[in-house]
């Protein structure tokens, strides 16, 4: 048994990336694709953080606190379009939102 | 020289100050602009060339307005001023001015004479770019800024339908012309990696290489672009094969054809020939084509005009006939007795073409020479002034043109006996197809209607004082150039400079060789004018007799012209047209509308089924970034 | 380093604040909000930093300032076109200046970042004020589904950038650039592999919000769907900055050893996919703005061609001389778009400008002068560009490029010119009859006249490029 260490943290935040992203590329409710991309960003910021610990250096975690802060700015802005499309459409299906095409 | 800007930039206000004009009625704020701009021009220009012509030796000076783009294709918007276009500035602003103060007679009474000056400005402008420009891009921006007012001036009476016809004539023969101009340019840039006159001449000049070897075509590189710049001249300067838009392009205002189809545009390919000399002088089979395509156009439009009955048709043929001469002199490798004869013809063509102007005035548009006759009382001053340009024309010392044309008899009789007895006949036939004109106009009876014996009365004076000054200058202009028995050649002289020297080759003939020319030529335009003296004192009834002296079926082919009009539609624009037809018949409109429909269609197709892949579908764009970010990584790395 | 260097975003941010605050005290009081904002831009253009080497976090080089005149020109030029359209939506205007200053901001610090963590920022405070402006038209369907798909592939595309910034960050432990290049070119203890593919993300990242082939697909949805003057800015200071600070992070990532032919590759590919997909997809268009978003993606491969070079001291002139024209061709054709059409909630089509030509002989001149240089023909600045842009291929040996380049910019010129036959084509029945703001018609002619009066005379703008940018 081996300590818990980098790499673990490491990997644990790709693969957290992974199910982020394939959620992403999988889902059809708009709400849910943009949790998956959030998802993404928090495996993001736990590699960030790991190897903020590695490097000894704090830029990482200044960085994680940045992403936070964004996070939180794109999911206000998001929220808002999700019910602006609502409001109109009576659906956030990606697949139906394909007014504009070709 | 800040001046050479004020010159070209003046006709080029006048032309936009007179387009927004154009939209309001104030027709003296139009004639004031034009005058004031062309006027304006034409003192400075003065002002310049007789500062510059008095230095002691004076030196090629160029003026660079900016540089369009930077090396290695480096493309300057210069001015070049040396005696060559000295001289051609003189003639483009002191005739180009006089003719502006002629329309404002002429034209008063035209709906749209706001629009006229703005042409007429817009064509003195990019004139003194062609004259003007140092580099070949900048002459060719003139070349086709002239072709286009010369489009637009020979159409400037639209709703009539002949002049629109024969502006899309000039235009379309023209490009042909330009077409190898723009060759030229290309095989320039692609060899000397410029397009100044000076560059281009030098790199020639010092690379012996360059001269001797074949390039293509069995031609040396200083022959072809040689013979793609007077294949461009013989569009532009109306010479076989492609004049035949000139004799239509008179459906334009008569005062036009004085300046731009007799005077300055249709000198512009004399004016090419001589700036590019050195190309010419190093390719001694072009200089030969040019001397007979030269003689035989002359020639053939002098004989042309013996036959017709339009007065403006017979003076556009003569000015074809005219050029001719003006080449001739360049084939025989007489660049200065060329622009010679360019500088002298300015005068009285421009006379004879505005004197014209002053008939149909009178005569109320008409330009048949059979209704007219016996004008002689009504109109004092044209009869003067025409008759002084036409011994001038004719040959008559001590007029301009006697000295211009002999000259080039003179260096022609030196090169070859044949082609110097064809230049002396049609010197005869001139005098002939001038003096048949001026007789029936002007002597006789008056054959027109009543009406219009009514409406005969002496133009304006701002249509007589310029007629009055180009007979002046058609009168005394040729004691500039070479006088026989002397060695006194101002023009000569003047331009030396600029002709380059490969072997001396004055013409130096002894006294009786030089009295025996002249008396020749004399003689010549002589037995013209008692010849139509004796066939015209009675009217038109001469052609009849002149048609049983030459034979019947010459007289229809001079009178049909040769039929070189019909010639063309037969061989050239009927083929084409059944040619295309069939096509399109059978081909359905594929080839009409060119490959380019094709390509465009295959575009479309690729384009159509390329945008399904914009789904529209928020996930599939996901798709396609992480696709997008494996490609390059793969791309890269695999 | 004082605080000075900072004025013209100090100025824009503080003008936004004034802006929002004044526009709840009233609603009547728009063109003074529009002069407010007009002048702010003015004022900040004019407090531009002086160009000095020692700016600490901050790049401060004749190079990012230019980028930065441009981006303020584009802020200048779709605040004058926004006045009219402003006042037609629901939504009030005052947000919609405060936001558009703030995107600005955003993209003025973005251009002087030196820094991974200020790039990051940056990028975020434009990329997130540009999501809600293409959505700033709530009543339309089409604006909000624009910039929903924008917003989404955005964050979707802001995930893979923070990942490539943490692998960078991880293995070298820095998060300057400068920093960051001396440690790989030392090349220690690192993954290069790791480091190659989060370079690769990074580039991917810049690529999409550039719109090149293949991240393009977002940009003819949002274009054609989002608010029309302000695609004006969309469609190109975004796209100037991302291609500046391309130009900066190029020399970082080149430190890395033995990738510079992998680099040049993935240029070379996205350009060539760029002009290719672009200019074809343009061709069938019936939209304008939507023909316009996929011209824009032929541009930014236009624009990367000289890239390919990764000839760090020159590469950078032409892309500075092209992308000063397609700011200004580009957004004055919106703009005009906006004032021709008049309304923003039906698509566009081309052929509903049949006969603008005699109806509005001033919008559709200049509309024709603007697309003439879009094509890329003389006398015109879009032809400059061009010119050093190939010119530049040919002197350090991409004439495939070259090649390509001219042919697919043959394919350009039918479906622009199509719509010069369309503004001259008579049609006296058409719909479009609303008159629009005088502004957006001055602000364009200007724009058409000087792309005309640069064509004529490069050198008045090009000397100075070719000396100052590196």
């Amino acid at each position: 048994m081996s300590v818990v260490g980098f790499s673990h943290y490491f990997f644990l935040g790709l693969i957290l990336f992974s199910i982020g992203a394939l959620g992403a590329l999988t889902r059809r409710n708009g709400i849910t694709i943009f949790l998956s991309i959030e998802l993404m960003l928090n495996s993001v910021n736990l590699i960030l953080v790991s190897y903020a610990s590695t490097n000894g250096n704090l830029a990482g975690q200044i960085l994680v606190f940045f992403m936070f802060a964004i996070a939180a700015a794109e999911a206000a802005v998001g929220l808002a379009f999700f019910i602006a499309i609502y409001k109109h459409r009576r659906t956030i299906n990606i697949d139906r939102l394909t007014f504009l095409r070709w | 020289m800040t001046s050479l800007i004020a010159i070209v930039l003046l006709p080029f206000l006048g032309a936009v100050v007179n387009g927004i004009l154009s939209f309001s009625n104030s027709k003296r704020a139009v004639t004031f602009t034009a005058l004031a701009t062309t006027g304006g021009s034409l003192v400075i220009a003065l002002y310049t060339i007789w500062r510059y012509l008095t230095e002691l030796s004076p030196q090629p000076i160029e003026y660079v307005l900016y540089k369009w783009l930077e090396k290695p294709l480096e493309i300057q918007i210069s001015f070049l001023l040396d005696p060559l276009s000295a001289i051609m500035l003189f003639v483009v602003t002191f005739v180009g001015f006089f003719i502006h103060l002629y329309s404002t007679g002429y034209m008063s009474d035209d709906e749209g004479y706001g629009r006229y000056f703005a042409y007429l400005n817009l064509f003195m402008g990019m004139m003194l770019l062609l004259i003007l420009g140092s580099n070949l891009l900048v002459t060719f921006i003139g070349w086709e800024g002239v072709g286009l007012c010369s489009y637009l001036l020979i159409g400037f009476y639209y709703k009539q339908d002949e002049p629109p016809r024969a502006s899309m004539k000039a235009f379309v023969v023209n490009r042909i012309g330009d077409f190898a101009f723009l060759i030229a340019i290309f095989i320039s840039f692609a060899h000397f990696a410029t397009l100044e006159y000076r560059e281009i001449l030098n790199a020639i000049a010092t690379n012996q290489q360059l001269q001797d070897t074949v390039y293509i075509f069995g031609l040396t590189l200083p022959a072809l672009l040689a013979l793609l710049l007077f294949i461009a001249a013989t569009g532009k300067s109306a010479q076989l094969p492609l004049y035949v838009w000139l004799p239509d392009a008179m459906a334009g205002p008569t005062p036009v054809s004085a300046l731009i189809h007799a005077a300055t545009m249709v000198t512009a390919g004399v004016y090419l020939l001589t700036r590019t000399n050195l190309l010419f002088q190093l390719s001694p089979n072009i200089l030969k084509l040019v001397t007979l395509i030269s003689v035989a156009t002359a020639f053939m439009a002098a004989s042309i005009a013996i036959a017709q009955r339009d007065i403006k048709k017979v003076l556009a043929y003569s000015t074809v006939s005219q050029l001719g001469y003006m080449f001739l002199a360049a084939g025989v490798g007489a660049f200065v007795v060329s622009i010679f004869h360019l500088f002298t013809h300015a005068f009285f063509k421009a006379l004879l073409f505005l004197g014209s102007g002053s008939v149909i005035h009178a005569m109320e548009g008409e330009q048949d020479i059979y209704k007219m006759g016996g004008l002689k009382q009504h109109l004092p001053h044209t009869y003067i002034t025409f008759l002084i340009g036409t011994l001038a024309i004719a040959g008559f010392p001590p007029l301009a043109g006697f000295f211009s044309k002999d000259a080039i008899l003179a260096y022609t009789y030196d090169h070859s006996k044949a082609i110097y007895f064809i230049g002396l006949i049609t010197a005869g036939l001139t005098s002939f197809y001038m003096f048949r004109m001026f007789i029936l106009t002007f002597h006789g009876e008056f054959r027109g209607t009543e009406e219009q014996r009514k409406h005969l009365h002496e133009s304006p004076p701002s249509m007589t004082l310029p007629l009055w000054i180009l007979a002046i200058g058609s009168a005394f202009v040729g004691f500039i150039g070479k006088i026989p028995f002397t060695h006194y050649d101002l023009f000569g002289k003047i331009l030396s400079p600029v002709i380059v020297k490969l072997e001396e080759k004055a013409v130096h003939h002894d006294v009786l060789h030089e009295v025996l020319l002249i008396t020749l030529s004399v003689v010549a335009a002589l037995l013209g004018l008692v010849a139509a003296k004796v066939l015209y004192s009675q009217g038109p009834t001469g052609d009849e007799r002149l048609k049983s002296i030459i034979t019947a079926p010459l007289y229809t082919l001079l009178k049909g012209k040769y039929f070189v009009d019909e010639l063309y539609t037969f061989v050239i624009v009927t083929p084409l047209r059944t040619t295309a037809n069939i096509l399109w018949r059978f081909v359905d409109q594929l080839i009409i509308d060119g490959t380019l429909h094709l390509a465009a269609g295959i575009v479309q197709l690729i384009s159509a089924l390329g945008s399904f892949t914009t789904t529209g579908n928020l996930r599939n764009y996901m798709l396609y970034f992480v696709i997008g970010i494996i490609l390059l990584i793969a791309y890269t790395v695999g | 380093m004082t605080v000075s260097i900072l004025a013209p975003e100090i100025i824009l941010s503080l003008a936004g604040i004034v802006v929002l605050l004044l526009s709840t005290i009233s609603s009547k009081i728009k063109n003074l909000l529009f002069f407010i904002s007009t002048t702010a831009a003015g004022a900040a253009l004019y407090f531009l930093p002086f160009p000095t080497r020692t700016a600490g976090h901050l790049e401060i080089s004749h190079t990012t300032k230019f980028f930065s005149i441009l981006t303020i020109i584009a802020l200048i030029i779709t605040l004058l076109g926004s006045i009219e359209y402003t006042s037609k939506i629901n939504s009030p205007p005052g947000e919609y200046i405060a936001i558009l200053l703030w995107a600005t901001v955003g993209i003025l610090l973005f251009l002087k970042a030196r820094d991974f963590i200020l790039l990051f920022v940056a990028l975020e405070l434009f990329s997130i004020c540009l999501y809600i402006l293409v959505g700033y038209n709530t009543d339309s369907p089409l604006s909000i589904e624009g910039a929903l798909k924008y917003f989404l592939m955005g964050a979707f595309a802001s995930a893979f950038l923070s990942l490539g910034i943490a692998f960078i960050y991880g293995e070298t432990s820095f998060t300057r650039f400068q920093q960051i290049s001396h440690a790989l070119a030392r090349n220690g203890n690192m993954n290069a592999e790791l480091i190659y593919i989060a370079t690769v993300l990074i580039l991917s990242v810049l690529f999409f919000k550039l719109a090149a082939a293949p991240f393009h697909s977002w940009s003819p949805d949002t274009y054609q769907g989002g608010v029309t003057p302000f695609i004006a800015f969309l469609s190109t200071a975004p796209k100037a900055a991302v291609l500046l600070v391309l130009i900066k992070f190029l020399p970082v990532i080149l430190s890395l050893p033995n990738v510079t032919e992998y680099y040049r590759r993935i240029i070379e590919l996205v350009a060539i996919l760029s002009i290719v997909i672009g200019n074809v997809l343009a061709f069938q268009q019936l939209d304008i703005k939507r023909m316009l978003a996929y011209s824009g993606i032929a541009h930014v491969g236009y624009m990367l061609i000289p890239l390919v070079t990764l000839d760090l001291k020159s590469y950078a002139a032409p892309v500075a001389v092209y992308s000063l024209a397609y700011i200004i061709m580009n957004s004055a054709a919106f703009i005009l778009v906006d004032y021709i059409f008049q309304n923003d909630n039906k698509p566009h089509l081309i052929e509903e400008l049949a006969g603008i030509g005699y109806k509005y002989p001033l919008a559709a001149f200049s509309l024709t002068v603007l697309l003439i240089s879009l094509t890329g023909l003389p006398p015109t600045l879009g032809f400059i560009g061009k010119y050093f842009v190939f010119l530049y291929a040919l002197a350090n040996g991409l004439l495939h490029l070259a090649i390509i380049g001219i042919v697919f910019s043959l394919v350009g010129a039918g479906y622009y010119l199509r719509v010069i036959y369309f503004l001259y084509m008579k049609q006296d029945d058409h719909q479009l009859s609303q008159k629009g703001n005088p502004f957006s018609l001055l602000v364009s002619s200007i724009c058409a006249l000087f792309v005309i009066v640069l064509g004529i005379y490069p050198s008045l703008v090009t000397d100075w490029i070719v000396m100052n940018i590196r």
